[in-house]
């Protein structure tokens, strides 16, 4: 018998499966029909009935200048702090990675600290930094913001793949002369690529996203969630904002199924090429195989 | 979310033979430290000053003072609106994290090959806007919205009277938490099971363990920490929400992080509402500190 | 009229909070003492207050033009005038100006506080203080503004601190209980602001979520003058605070966004708001059968308008949109499709609708006074309610 699951409970966790998807899609469709409807009154919001199909509302989007200059600034914002977040990223997992210091628990735990923090307290107290030092409030204050947020994620992405570039290649790098940063842009920075960009991706969507701190340090910026919170709050182009929505779903879906599907493929390639082993092989279940061979040589 | 830096086997994990300048590791670790330094923990410890009055937003009234934090403890209006931000929060947690397992179980032992891609299914919601996400459950909830409509078409309410506690509610609250997080919940308890050795649980079956026993015995115990990281992973940011609660929770909805946010915004009051975001930080601190036990964080390091 | 009060009741208030306010914003202070010596000795009614002549400024062209302005929903072009409208001319000369909204006086303060940085915002008169405490606003020119000598000189009076001409009044009309008559029967079968807390409509009432008013409200309900600021003592702010706490489980949701508040109403979500004249006939457009109160205790009246920042690099184009504003088109638009009142006096009332005219006294200002209303006036210690009001929407 199959210990984990019984038949029966087999088909009662699938309906259950089924249920929760069909709960958590419905709201998704439902932005999704409504960008369809033909709502009248675009300073309401939708409610139901649903009136009629009509694209109005995606071709509209594209002529209003504030939601697609809200979009472009949203892009702006989440590239400068993507790129900034997987910079950090990689010095922090080069250090913490490859190299032995005082203090490493604290100092990973202190990294990874902004994964936890209330948005809220956050971004008022960047605020609150800003208007101290009387720093204006603009894109750049979000970039800020955002890069913290970022930086957890960028670094829980990079460090296992740095973990599992056999060290013996930077080494060897070493041994025929390079240097430090030679090593590190021919060896391990290309061996990383797929991380980097999974780190990047990540990053970006946390910072298209995010409205807290936006909220708090944007000044007069508008990036595209302030804009779409001002949207629900003061409705003036509502159906608008689920055309954008819906295209902006689909573009993020996209974007996340060919990162994936790209990074499979290419760490496959790497792995055979350069590491001979397989992606199935099992992990060792203790790190003692590895020690020592640390000590051997 | 643990790091998973484990070593492949057969190779060393450090550079040896050869001078690791201290100086390249400062550099390599200090500039995100400063930065976060500089951008995390400089702001917080400018909002402390605030919360007792050694900054305040009128020069003239600065003065270093405990009044702040001695309202607040002394039983203010804020202590009742943690407590049930407290209750709030752990309701969400705990049932999203109910739901959240058979649905993990389900992907990491149940589906075989067609996990992963199911996963994928079960987390795609989260890379819509939370606010759309939002705006979706206020439509499903509203008074002309999906469940109310259903209501009158069945004859169960007549159109005046709509179920008046599905928005603007607790309830509102509750529930679009817990759609918006439940996905998120996943998986660090997806994890958890993955990693579980199925070789246990074939060796407790052989051993005549029934299959619930199995599972009390070996699959929940193993799973735990994955557990308890979901749980912790809700609970503390919702903790701090303040959309959700201000535009789904009406009046009896209003929940620590929407406090906060007032303070700053419509009281002026930017004592408080340090004192506030402080107090909020310090509990965030305290429970991770204490979960910290059970995540792995050690396992960022190789040895 | 109101302004030798409002006078008064400014002059009486500087107190210990103000006088630190004052001092504090050195380079506010700075400039206000300038403004204020140069103001001092000119006793028009319409004082000019600016710092430098307006020929010595740059002409438009040297302007960015990126007009930045905090409006209340519903202001902004093109929902303000349509296309087409009195704000056209502006938009077809300059370009659309950006909006970012406020929901309150208040939270319009905390805002620029926080960092939004707009070149006018529309505050109603009673803050125009707060507004020059912050630091954040200047005269304007009134020669800038060539609508500006059609403005009813009382209401422009009024607006005025310390001589300077902060302020450019432009929209007035009511806040009253909006309810629906054929649900809603007020006690006592007169109007009166009690139906906010009737507990027979429970979970059909909506607030709106700004301290004073909340607490002018029941101040009106208790049969005392609240703007009598002696009157508020500790133990009555308490008693007010209890007594909306315990309304509060009747009240469906506190409304910040006008326009939720009007589709509310127009889905029957909501019976009774605090609602200001346009809500009323936006509403009534709809048939839904809706009554602006009249209630027995007074309604309390608004005048809003423009005030300028100090540090915009939009000085002339502020002036040309204020001027939009001000003319007697937007008006003869703002009358009749908002129902609100308009300090232009050239233009009549004769083509509207005689039932509006006469429900909100549009071609009536002192309507606004007592006692047939009650004006909005200055606050001098708003923290101290803003709390009061954390402490209703908290508990």
């Amino acid at each position: 018998m199959d210990i984990a699951i019984s038949t029966t409970g087999r088909h009662l966790l699938k309906a259950l499966f089924a249920v929760l998807c069909l709960l958590l899609y419905a709201p998704l469709a439902l932005i999704v029909v409504f960008s369809f409807n033909d709502a009248d009154i675009p300073t309401e919001l939708p409610e139901f009935p649903f009136k009629g199909l009509t694209l109005n509302a995606y071709r509209e989007f594209i002529a209003n200048p504030e939601l697609t200059a809200a979009l472009v600034t949203s892009a702006k914002v989440a590239a400068a702090a993507s790129a900034a977040a997987v910079v950090l990223g990689l010095l922090a997992s080069m250090a913490l990675v490859r190299r032995r210091f005082f203090g490493k628990a604290l100092a990973s735990a202190f990294l990874l600290s902004p994964l936890v923090i209330p948005y809220v307290v956050f971004g008022i107290a960047l605020l609150i930094l800003f208007h101290e030092i009387s720093f204006p409030l603009s894109m750049w204050t979000i970039v800020i913001g955002h890069t913290v947020i970022a930086l957890p994620f960028t670094i829980l992405i990079l460090s296992p793949r740095l973990a599992r570039i056999d060290v013996r290649l930077e080494e060897a790098a070493h041994d025929l002369g390079a240097s430090g940063f030679r090593t590190f842009r021919s060896i391990t920075l290309p061996l990383m690529t797929p991380a980097v960009v999974s780190a990047f991706l990540v990053a970006y969507v946390v910072s298209f996203d995010e409205v807290v701190i936006a909220q708090f340090v944007a000044g007069n910026t508008v990036t595209f969630p302030i804009y779409l919170f001002s949207q629900l709050r003061f409705p003036t182009n509502f159906p608008q904002v689920l055309a954008v929505a819906v295209v902006v779903m689909a573009a993020s879906l996209l974007v996340v199924l060919a990162a994936e599907i790209g990074r499979r493929i290419v760490e496959r390639r790497l792995h055979i090429e350069l590491e001979g082993r397989a992606d199935e092989a099992p992990p060792p279940t203790s790190a003692e195989p590895a020690a020592p061979q640390a000590e051997r040589v | 979310m643990a790091v998973d830096a484990r070593p492949v086997a057969r190779s060393a994990p450090f550079l040896r033979g050869r001078r690791r300048s201290t100086a390249t590791t400062a550099g390599l670790i200090g500039t995100p430290i400063v930065w976060l330094v500089v951008f995390f923990l400089v702001p917080v410890g400018i909002a402390a000053l605030y919360s007792v009055g050694v900054f305040s937003f009128f020069p003239g009234e600065q003065r270093f003072t405990l009044t702040y934090w001695k309202d607040f403890v002394d039983g203010s209006v804020y202590l009742d609106v943690f407590w049930r931000s407290v209750k709030i929060s752990l309701l969400t947690s705990v049932i999203a994290v109910l739901l959240a397992y058979p649905l993990a179980y389900y992907l990491a032992l149940v589906a075989g090959s067609r996990k992963y891609v199911l996963l994928l299914i079960l987390i795609s919601p989260f890379f819509v806007s939370y606010f759309l996400r939002l705006f979706a459950m206020k439509v499903l909830l509203g008074d002309q919205g999906v469940v109310n409509s259903f209501a009158y078409w069945t004859g169960i309410r007549d159109p005046e009277h709509p179920i008046p506690q599905l928005i603007y509610s607790q309830f509102a609250v509750v529930t679009t938490l817990i759609v918006i997080y439940v996905p998120f919940v996943a998986l660090p308890i997806f994890a958890a099971l993955e990693n579980l050795d199925r070789r246990l649980l074939e060796a407790a079956s052989d051993l005549g363990a029934s299959r619930w026993q199995a599972f009390r015995k070996v699959t929940l115990p193993l799973s735990l920490p994955g557990v308890l990281a979901a749980f912790v992973f809700v609970f503390i940011p919702t903790l701090g929400e303040y959309f959700t609660p201000l535009l789904v929770g009406g009046t009896s909805g209003h929940m620590f992080g929407n406090s906060i946010a007032d303070a700053f915004l419509s009281s002026q009051d930017w004592q408080t509402g340090s004192m506030l975001s402080v107090f909020l930080l310090a509990t965030v601190a305290i429970l991770m500190a204490v979960f910290a036990r059970f995540l792995s964080m050690q396992r960022l390091e190789t040895e | 009229m109101s302004t030798e009060h409002d006078g008064e009741t400014t002059k009486r208030t500087l107190g210990r909070g103000d006088f630190l306010k004052l001092g504090a914003l050195t380079v506010g202070s700075g400039v206000l003492a300038a403004c204020g010596a140069e103001g001092a000795s000119e006793p028009e009614p319409a004082a000019q207050g600016s710092t430098e002549k307006a020929e010595e400024r740059p002409p438009i062209e040297s302007e960015p033009g990126d007009l930045n302005i905090l409006e209340w929903a519903g202001y902004e072009y093109p929902t303000l005038g349509g296309k087409g409208g009195p704000l056209q001319p502006y938009v077809d000369q300059y370009g659309k100006p950006k909006y970012a909204f406020l929901t309150s006086d208040d939270q319009a303060l905390g805002k620029v506080r926080a960092g939004v940085t707009p070149d006018i915002v529309h505050p109603c008169v009673s803050y125009v203080k707060d507004w020059v405490d912050l630091g954040y606003i200047q005269p304007w020119d009134t020669s800038l503004m060539p609508n500006f000598k059609d403005l009813n000189p009382s209401l422009v009076k009024n607006a005025q601190y310390e001589g300077q001409q902060y302020f450019v009044p432009l929209d007035w009309s009511f806040s009253a209980p909006m309810y629906r008559d054929d649900m809603v029967e007020p006690e006592g079968g007169e109007d009166t602001w009690a139906v906010m807390y009737d507990d027979r409509y429970s979970g059909k009432i909506s607030w709106w979520d700004s301290p004073l008013e909340n607490f002018l409200i029941w101040g009106y309900v208790q049969g005392f003058d609240p703007y009598d600021w002696d009157q508020w003592t500790d133990d009555v702010l308490g008693d007010a605070t209890s007594y909306l706490i315990e309304k509060k489980k009747n009240v469906r949701n506190f409304w910040s966004s006008e326009p939720d508040m009007i589709a509310d109403f127009k889905n029957g979500n909501i019976w009774i708001a605090y609602a200001w004249g346009n809500a009323f006939s936006q509403v009534k457009s709809s048939d839904v059968s809706v009554v602006y109160g009249d209630p027995k205790e007074g309604r309390l009246s608004w005048n809003c308008g423009l005030v300028l920042a100090k540090d915009t690099e939009n000085y002339r184009h502020a002036h040309e949109y204020a001027n939009a504003w001000a003319s007697a088109e937007m008006a003869a638009w703002l009358i009749p499709n908002y129902a609100y009142g308009h300090t232009n006096t050239t233009v009549s009332t004769a083509d509207i609708d005689p039932a509006l005219v006469e429900a909100f006294k549009l071609d009536d200002p002192t309507a606004l006074e007592e006692p047939k209303a009650h004006i909005e006036r200055y606050a001098p210690d708003r923290r101290r309610f803003a709390r009061a009001w954390e402490e209703v929407k908290a508990a």
